[in-house]
């Protein structure tokens, strides 16, 4: 499903060069969960948001499926990220006006691809899975940080994408919730066959992966 | 040391970081006092100095010889001094420029007259004799300077030194005024060209020498001083009034639109404040800090709304010259010159208005910055409350029939129905877009999914509410004085058209070459008696005027045969006694503003004193006229021969012509009498002229509604960046989900269009206000009636043209900070 090839990427602050990745390989067939481990600041995010199309690399390909996302420009990513990539962020990034189920519903009518009753169908399998029914109809102030990145899971899943993208998922959450969410994307992973990518710092997590990956110094090793 | 710090650190990084909503900020300000220091400017330069100037040794038996251009050139007055009717010729021309008095620059006004040839008593001639280019140049002033004082003064490099040589009267006490000789004058502001004007006396009656000046050009005008005072004094305060309240509204709106922008720029920055506040920063810190930054707008603001509104007052000046030259004085851009109270002023309100809009913002950002509520901060949605609409919205409809039933009650464009008219625009401008919004809101908070789109667009409105009720009121305003103004003007020249087509039912009219509205000449003697001795004519009537003066003010006479007047239907009446003897030619008629300036009606008497008789007359009826704001009473031409001397014929209308007889009536004239002696305009030409007329005296009427169009695009602009950067974070979040660029554009745009249809209902009602005020101001100083007809046109045409604009300042808001959407910038609200 992901395929990246000789990815590097660098950013320039204060006239200072920082080379965040360095030719880094990455592969992750479909229907697998992937991890991305390594310290703060090593680059997991930015090597994250370029499989994502958030961004594209200095040189070097990502191959999501049969599309270079690193090739498209910022309007084709944006309709991949829409229709094919779902994106769990750290901070949730809910918009806070709306409620739980109308933002997890935002996708699909940015898409606006399927009646809307299908959709709704889906919010349903979707909270049956994720535990989420009793939140639907709250506001994101209103809920718990666990019950808002099993939203954003929803969210993420509502178009029925290929690969789930997850940034540090479980970054702002207890233990217990750490598990639930980590248990929330394999279910997720095991029900619609969908490959997740996730990158983390906690090492405690990493026995739930199908592929353990650690980023250090700008480069990928693959541990499992 | 402390304060300096904070703000070398957090503001002035602040407004680095930010200093696109600091320009906007900077605009929105400057914008509105430019507008003001602009109609300033016009009114302390043009119509208040220039009348001063009439106070520098005015002679009230002298004449004046002006150009409508402004000046007369050398040229000019060397042909003028050739005419050989003039035993008096005395140039003068007057400017107010800068000069170095004991070591401050101070504005003082010049006055270059020929000083050897004006009358003063022989002791005070006596200074200016032996006049030579080596004398140091003599110089006599007000009481602002004293004897022996030396003041430097001059354009561009050369400067000259003028010695204080005598006091004499000229002006008012600490005036700084210094009279020269017109050729000191010229040398010392190297303005050898021209003069101002020329002080004449002569031996000739004035037909005459109008006559011979019109020869040399036909911009060249005789006036009286006394015409020239009084025309100007009402005059000027007619524009005063109009440019006043043109300055209020553009004032206000500034006003609106710094605390709109100041509500956005310091309430997004509550957590920064918060997390300050965490650390130890005080609230009176905060204040000092937000009150710096204020500080630091209004300066800037006011810096550059004075330098705006100077430099736009020289340049809009060509547009307005040529309606001021002609009607009122001769002023051209040199006469533009910005006081220092002007510049105390437009500071003082372009800082305290900084300052005053600042306070509640500061006051909400150091409420809501406290570190524990500010730290779980959301920018969460108010619920509405249902039961707060109902009451507002059933407070609203009270309010509207109330204030309805009592301008219906009274008079239109009466004063009662414009006060209840602008209660009921206050009323409902202030409750309307919050109503509206809460409607909105109340909609969105809807749980069904096919509302989300609506929700999505609307969301951020309500949580934004007062920025938006600011932004729907200040454009509301604008559009509606723009429309209003439009409405206006064109009901003025409608009721201008349709009046002059009625009392233009003559075919041919003759009147003297020289006549002016003001100053009537009598027809070259046996034209009348040539006229009717035409096979061709077989109804002709003639005018005669007579300047007179009513309880002290100068009015009109015009004496015509009341038969042919009702036959042809000559006048249109405002009011008539019907069942008046209509044979009676003892009964008058007067004009309109004759009515208002005199408070007379139908009905009433009124008393005529003549050279040879005097009389009381009945007013039979009043009638509508726009020839000028002069009162003016009709009488039969027989009364006017018992009570006047006769002094001829000013005009003679000439009925049932067919075109070619018109031709051949014309020809004749012209080959016995000459074409600069008579004026023969056919119905045509009059109708013509007359609108011609009134479109170049409210050119300056079109200036005003172009100024506030372009505030109103300026206010557009800024508000919807605002809801644009209002939303950014907002926007980011969605662009990382997958959402296009059309459909973020459409979000936005679909926010703005209700704020702007919002808007477009509002200003209907503003426009209604501000007509109630133009068509009462104009009654009150003109005394005309001007039927108001209102038109479709300008209001779909000025909503056609906002939605447009709306829509494309979205999107090029778009293209220019797309790249503000920063996706990694998430998580960092």
């Amino acid at each position: 499903m992901i395929s990246a090839k000789k990815l590097s990427k660098k950013f320039t602050i204060d006239s200072k060069v920082r080379y965040v990745l360095k030719d880094i390989n990455l592969e992750l067939d479909k229907g697998k969960m992937g991890m991305i481990l390594g310290r703060s600041g090593a680059g997991k995010s930015t090597l994250l948001h370029l499989v994502a199309g958030l961004d594209i690399p200095d040189t070097g390909e990502c191959w999501i499926g049969d599309d270079c996302i690193s090739s498209l420009d910022e309007e084709q990513r944006a309709e991949k990220r829409l229709g094919k990539i779902g994106f769990v962020f750290q901070t949730y990034n809910f918009l806070a006006s709306l409620k739980i189920r109308e933002n997890i519903l935002i996708p699909a009518i940015l898409l606006g691809k399927e009646p809307l009753f299908r959709t709704n169908e889906r919010i349903k399998a979707l909270s049956d899975i994720l535990g989420i029914n009793h939140i639907l109809n709250q506001m994101p102030s209103e809920v718990s940080g666990g019950e808002l990145q099993r939203a954003c899971i929803a969210r993420a899943m509502i178009n029925n994408p290929g690969l789930i993208v997850a940034d540090e998922p479980t970054g702002n959450l207890d233990t217990t919730n750490r598990g639930i969410v980590v248990e929330s994307f394999k279910k997720i992973r095991d029900e619609y066959d969908v490959t997740v990518l996730m990158v983390t710092h906690d090492e405690e997590i990493k026995d739930h992966s199908d592929h353990v990956f650690h980023l250090k110094d700008g480069t990928l090793s693959v541990i499992r | 040391m402390k304060y300096i710090r904070l703000f070398s650190i957090l503001t002035l990084t602040n407004i680095r970081e930010h200093y696109i909503k600091f320009l906007f900020a900077v605009i929105g300000m400057s914008t509105g006092l430019a507008i003001f220091v602009t109609t300033n400017i016009y009114k302390e330069t043009i119509y208040k100095d220039v009348r001063n100037k009439e106070r520098i040794l005015v002679q009230s038996d002298k004449w004046l010889i002006r150009s409508m251009n402004g000046r007369i050139s050398k040229n000019e007055i060397k042909k003028i001094t050739g005419l050989g009717v003039f035993f008096k010729i005395a140039p003068k021309s007057t400017r107010v420029e800068y000069t170095d008095y004991k070591g401050s620059r101070i504005l003082t006004r010049f006055a270059g007259i020929d000083l050897l040839n004006t009358d003063y008593t022989e002791e005070e001639s006596s200074s200016f004799t032996n006049i030579s280019s080596n004398d140091p140049v003599p110089a006599a002033a007000s009481s602002y300077f004293s004897k022996g004082d030396i003041v430097i003064a001059g354009t561009g490099k050369d400067r000259h030194q003028i010695g204080i040589k005598k006091i004499i009267p000229g002006s008012e006490k600490d005036d700084p005024l210094i009279i020269t000789d017109i050729s000191a004058y010229q040398e010392i502001f190297n303005d050898y060209g021209w003069v101002d004007e020329l002080e004449v006396e002569f031996s000739t009656n004035r037909q005459n020498v109008q006559k011979l000046l019109t020869g040399i050009n036909l911009d060249l005008n005789l006036i009286s001083q006394s015409e020239n005072i009084n025309n100007k004094q009402s005059l000027s305060d007619a524009f005063l009034v109009n440019l006043q309240f043109f300055s209020l509204v553009s004032l206000i709106i500034s006003f609106l639109l710094i605390y709109q922008f100041y509500r956005f720029i310091l309430v997004e920055r509550v957590k920064d404040f918060a997390k300050l506040r965490a650390v130890g920063i005080s609230s009176k810190d905060i204040k000092s800090l937000l009150f710096g930054e204020i500080l630091i707008i209004g300066i800037i603001s006011s810096a550059v709304g004075i330098s705006g509104g100077t430099i736009f007052s020289k340049y809009s000046l060509d547009i307005v010259t040529s309606t001021i030259n002609t009607f009122y004085f001769s002023v051209s851009s040199k006469d533009i010159h910005l006081g220092s109270g002007l510049i105390l002023k437009s500071f003082t309100i372009g800082i305290s208005g900084c300052f005053i809009a600042g306070i509640h913002p500061v006051s909400r950002l150091v409420k809501a910055s406290r570190p524990l509520s500010a730290l779980t901060y959301r920018n969460g949605a108010e619920t509405t409350n249902s039961y707060r609409l109902f009451f507002y919205s059933g407070l609203l409809i009270l309010v509207l029939l109330f204030t309805l039933l009592n301008t219906l009650t009274h008079i239109p464009y009466s004063i009662a129905s414009t006060i209840s008219v602008l209660l009921l625009t206050s009323c409902t401008a202030i409750m309307m877009p919050y109503i509206m919004i809460r409607i909105i809101s109340w909609i969105s908070a809807n749980n069904r999914i096919s509302m989300l789109k609506f929700k999505m667009a609307t969301s951020y409105v309500e949580r934004t509410l007062i920025r938006q009720c600011v932004f729907i009121l200040s454009l509301a305003i604008l559009i509606g004085f723009v429309i209003s103004l439009i409405i206006f003007i064109s009901s003025f020249r409608n009721t201008i058209q349709n009046w002059i087509y009625q009392v233009t039912p003559a075919d041919l009219y003759i009147q003297s070459g020289l006549n002016t509205i003001k100053t009537p000449y009598p027809l070259p003697d046996g034209i009348v008696d040539f006229v009717r001795s035409q096979k061709s004519v077989k109804e002709m009537d003639t005018i005669t005027r007579y300047n007179y003066e009513y309880e002290n003010t100068p009015i009109q006479i015009r004496a015509s045969d009341f038969d042919i007047l009702r036959k042809e239907s000559r006048l249109k009446f405002k009011s008539l006694i019907n069942d008046a003897d209509t044979t009676n030619k003892n009964q008058v008629l007067v004009s309109e503003p004759f009515q208002s300036k005199f408070d007379k009606k139908a009905g009433d008497s009124i008393k005529i004193v003549g050279d040879k008789r005097s009389g009381t007359f009945t007013i039979r009826g009043v009638f509508y006229d726009y020839i000028s704001d002069r009162g003016a009473i009709y009488i039969d031409r027989e009364l006017g021969k018992e009570l006047f001397t006769g002094i001829g014929v000013n005009g003679i209308s000439v009925y049932g012509l067919t075109p070619e007889q018109k031709i051949g009536l014309e020809n004749s004239l012209k080959q016995n009498y000459g074409t600069e002696n008579i004026l023969i305009r056919d119905q045509k030409q009059i109708r013509e002229n007359t609108l011609n007329l009134f479109d170049r005296t409210f050119r300056i009427a079109w200036l005003l509604a172009g100024l506030a169009a372009l505030i109103s695009l300026v206010t557009l602009f800024n508000s919807t960046l605002m809801v644009y950067l209002d939303r950014i974070y907002e926007l980011t979040q969605l662009r990382s989900v997958g959402a296009s660029y059309s459909q973020l554009v459409s979000i936005v745009w679909s926010q703005v269009s209700f704020m702007v249809l919002i808007t477009s209902i509002l200003s209907i009602l503003m426009s209604a206000g501000f007509l109630n005020i133009l068509v009462i101001i104009n009654r009150v100083f003109f005394g005309w009636t001007i039927d108001i007809l209102f038109d479709w046109k300008p209001y779909v045409l000025s909503f056609v043209i906002l939605f447009l604009l709306s829509y494309m300042t979205v999107k090029v808001t778009f293209s220019r900070f797309t790249s503000n959407l920063n996706l990694y910038n998430l998580g960092n609200e």
